[in-house]
């Protein structure tokens, strides 16, 4: 009797393991991993015209110059990215250097501001972007304390921050 | 007697189980194996289709021999191969394709499958076939990458299923 049960569950045993081994990989699978990483371009297209002061209102101040002839162009994927610029020198006494960036599509611009050697926020793009051809403004200006001051150059750079 | 009633009724159940319910799904089991991950496509800003200011390259291919598929144990009887994609960390904007790029080395024959199909999430036929055939190659595309794909690591897993 014992015997008999014992054949049983032998039988039963094969039954449910058997197939199970003999019908294995009917699907098989593969992995597919790729990386993006956090792309922050931003490049110019050459440097703007020599900035001249050579005038001024009759009793007024000098007459600011402004220069448009540069464009910039950036390349995102991360949302809210800002464009920071500064120069390499401090402007001399008694004159102002501004930069003017057009915003980037659904971004926003700071408008002109202030160039020093502290970073200032030009532009934030409020979604990721890949843009080409946006104008630059520069604008030169100072007082008359400046007096006469010779020609000298500043590095601008401009900087995404993600 | 009674006894050796009920035994030879177990025996019998258990062997009309075998015949009926097993032994059909032994007969026609198809077998399929794979090797071939893809895993080092790593998109920065070298992709940018035309420099600074222009979007991402959209498209990239893995190798023509990335995937190896081997069909065995056919019985010499036709099947399907099915495909379809399970992720991880996906972005649904990328979009996964799969295409055969070869019919194989053996006795069977393959048709379908020669032009990239998008990966769904849901099996769908790939290609078919017939009789046994070994490293038969696929090949993997992304397209749609655009800036506006976050920064990630993304994952899935292919599932290939031969069916009779």
């Amino acid at each position: 009797m014992v015997r008999r049960y014992l054949e049983l569950l032998f039988l039963l045993a094969m039954l449910l393991i058997i197939p199970q081994s003999i019908m294995a990989a009917i699907s098989t699978t593969q992995t597919v991993t790729y990386e993006i990483q956090a792309i922050n371009e931003i490049g110019v297209s050459g440097d703007p015209g020599a900035l001249i002061i050579n005038s001024a209102t009759s009793g007024g101040a000098p007459v600011p110059v402004s220069d448009n002839t540069t464009t910039y162009s950036i390349t995102t994927n991360q949302p809210g990215a800002t464009i920071t610029g500064a120069i390499d020198t401090a402007m001399p006494a008694n004159t102002t250097l501004t930069i003017t960036l057009a915003a980037p599509t659904g971004g926003t611009s700071a408008g002109a501001q202030a160039l020093s050697t502290t970073a200032a926020t030009l532009a934030t793009c409020v979604a990721a972007v890949s843009e080409s051809g946006l104008t630059i403004t520069y604008q030169f200006s100072a007082t008359s304390a400046a007096g006469v001051i010779e020609s000298a150059q500043k590095t601008v750079t401009l900087t995404v921050v993600p | 007697m009674k006894k050796n009633s009920l035994y030879l009724s177990a025996i019998f159940l258990l062997s009309a189980i075998f015949l009926i319910f097993i032994l059909p799904t032994l007969a026609s089991a198809s077998d399929i194996t794979s090797t071939g991950d893809w895993t080092g496509l790593i998109i920065t800003s070298g992709n940018l289709s035309a420099g600074i200011g222009s979007p991402l390259t959209a498209t990239y291919e893995s190798t023509a021999t990335q995937i190896t598929l081997d069909i065995t144990n056919t019985l010499g009887n036709p099947y399907d191969v099915l495909i379809k994609r399970t992720d991880t960390n996906w972005h649904t904007a990328v979009i996964l394709s799969a295409r055969r790029t070869d019919v194989g080395i053996g006795p069977g024959t393959v048709s379908g499958g020669l032009a990239y199909q998008a990966i769904d999430t849901v099996d769908a036929v790939f290609f078919s076939g017939t009789n046994d055939n070994s490293t038969i190659h696929v090949q993997l595309q992304l397209t749609d990458v655009t800036v506006q794909i976050p920064p990630d690591i993304y994952s899935t897993t292919i599932t290939f299923t031969v069916t009779p």
